[in-house]
C-alpha cells in the first residue's frame, strides 16, 4: 500500500535546520549545540519555524556557511563583551559617531557579520526568540484584528520585524526607515526571501530630523541603545505616531554590545523615558537571557512595550 | 616558543581536563564540555596568561591545542 504524502511528509522533518545543524558542527565547532540546545528549550514550533527560514534565506551552502560564520564571529564578539561587562558593569565608551563609523557606515561588517549575526540571534537566542513571539501574538494580533493597513518600522535593521507582520498580514504595507545602506538592502533582500517585497520598501531616513506623516502602527525594536540621547529619539516617534495609534518599542538591557551606546539596567527606565516622551505603556514583555554567571551578575535582557 | 606546561594548565582549568591528558591532539572534538560560553572564558584566560589580545577573527578558529598555540605564539612575536 502507498502511503499518502501527508504520512510520509511527517511535521517534524527539518531538514533545513538539520543544514543549519552541520553548517555549525563543520564551520564552527564551539557553536555545535547550539541548534540541539534550542530545539530542546523552544520545541517543535521553533524548530518548524527556523527550518522555513533557513530554507527561504539560506537556500544553498555557500550562503548558509557565510551566515554561519558571521554569527559565529557576532556571537563570540559579544560573549567578550558581555563577560567584560559583568566586571565593569558599563559599556565600552562610544559615541553615536563612533558607532555609525565602526558598524553602521562599515559595509563589510555589516554584510558579512553584524547583520546575518542579528538576523540568526532572532532564532538561536532564547530571549530573542521569546520577543518575537509576543510581537506576534500581541501586537500583530491587534494589527490585524484593528485591519491594519500600513506601518512604519523605524530603525529596519534586518527587516526582520516587518516581514513578520507583512507575512501574517495579507495586503498590509510597510514602509522601513533606516540610516545605514547596508540594512536598507538587506532588509529589502530578507523580505523578496519570503514574498512581501511588494508591500515593503526601505527609505534611508532619520525619521527624527526628517519625519514622515504620521502613522497608526509604528514598530521600532533595539534601536533606544544605540542612542545617545534616547529620550529626544522616544519625542520623535511619538511625534510620528497618530492620536490613536499604536507602537511596538524595545530595547536591550544590560546586554553590551559593538554599537550599544547607551545602557539601560531595567525596564522601569525605559518605561519613564515612554511616558516622558507622550507613550501611555499597555503592554510590556520583558525576557532574560539566561541565568547569571555567578550571584548578582547581570543578565542581558530584551524588554518590549506596546504603548499608546 | 611558549610554556606549554602552562598552555595545558590554562585550557585544563577552564575546561575542566587534566592537563597531563592535553597535548596536539585535543580539540573540540575531544573535549565535549567545550562549548562557545566555555571557549570565551578560555579566550580572556590565554590573554591574562599570556599578556595577549586575541583579535576576533582569530578567537573563533581557535578550536585545537594545535591553532590556540600557533596563535598565542603569533601574537607573542607580534610584541
Amino acid at each position: 500500500m502507498i502511503e499518502p504524502t501527508s504520512m510520509v511528509d511527517l511535521p517534524d522533518r527539518t531538514p533545513d535546520l538539520d543544514r543549519l545543524e552541520q553548517a555549525f558542527r563543520s564551520v564552527s565547532p564551539v557553536f555545535r549545540n547550539v541548534v540541539a540546545k534550542s530545539r530542546a528549550e523552544l520545541g517543535p514550533q521553533w524548530a518548524r519555524i527556523l527550518d522555513e527560514s533557513v530554507r527561504r534565506l539560506f537556500p544553498g551552502e555557500a550562503e548558509l556557511t557565510a551566515a554561519v560564520q558571521g554569527y559565529s564571529r557576532f556571537a563570540m564578539h559579544v560573549l567578550r563583551l558581555q563577560m567584560r561587562f559583568e566586571k565593569e558593569r558599563a559599556y565600552v565608551a562610544k559615541s553615536y559617531a563612533e558607532a555609525l563609523a565602526e558598524v553602521y557606515s562599515n559595509e563589510a561588517y555589516m554584510r558579512s557579520e553584524y547583520l546575518p549575526g542579528l538576523l540568526l540571534s532572532h532564532y538561536l537566542w532564547p530571549h530573542h526568540y521569546r520577543q518575537r513571539l509576543f510581537f506576534e501574538n500581541v501586537f500583530v494580533a491587534e494589527m490585524r484584528r484593528a485591519g491594519a493597513r500600513s506601518f512604519y518600522d523605524v530603525g529596519v535593521g534586518t527587516g526582520f520585524y516587518s516581514r513578520l507582520a507583512l507575512v501574517g498580514i495579507p495586503g498590509l504595507q510597510g514602509v522601513g526607515y533606516d540610516i545605514s545602506p547596508s540594512s536598507k538592502s538587506f532588509a529589502e533582500w530578507h523580505a523578496r526571501s519570503f514574498g512581501v517585497a511588494d508591500r515593503f520598501r526601505v527609505e534611508l531616513r532619520d525619521v527624527v530630523d526628517n519625519p514622515p506623516t504620521p502613522t497608526d502602527w509604528l514598530v521600532s525594536v533595539e534601536v533606544l541603545e544605540h542612542l545617545e540621547d534616547p529620550a529626544h529619539f522616544l519625542r520623535g516617534l511619538r511625534a510620528i505616531l497618530s492620536e490613536g495609534g499604536k507602537a511596538f518599542v524595545t530595547t536591550a538591557l544590560n546586554a553590551p554590545n559593538a554599537d550599544h551606546i547607551y545602557l539601560y539596567r531595567n525596564a522601569a527606565e525605559v518605561c519613564a523615558q515612554l511616558d516622558e516622551a507622550g507613550f501611555a505603556v499597555e503592554q510590556y514583555f520583558c525576557a532574560l537571557a539566561g541565568t547569571p554567571s555567578c550571584k548578582g551578575a547581570p543578565v542581558a535582557e530584551v524588554a518590549a512595550f506596546v504603548v499608546t | 616558543m611558549i610554556s606549554e606546561t602552562k598552555l595545558r594548565q590554562v585550557i585544563g582549568a577552564v575546561l575542566d581536563v587534566e592537563p597531563t591528558g592535553i597535548g596536539p591532539g585535543t580539540s573540540t572534538d575531544t573535549v565535549p564540555s567545550w562549548d562557545s560560553l566555555k571557549h570565551m572564558r578560555l579566550i580572556i584566560a590565554l590573554e591574562e596568561a599570556f599578556d595577549v589580545t586575541i583579535p576576533d577573527d582569530e578567537v573563533v578558529t581557535m578550536t585545537s591545542y594545535a591553532i590556540i598555540k600557533l596563535v598565542i605564539e603569533e601574537q607573542l612575536g607580534k610584541r
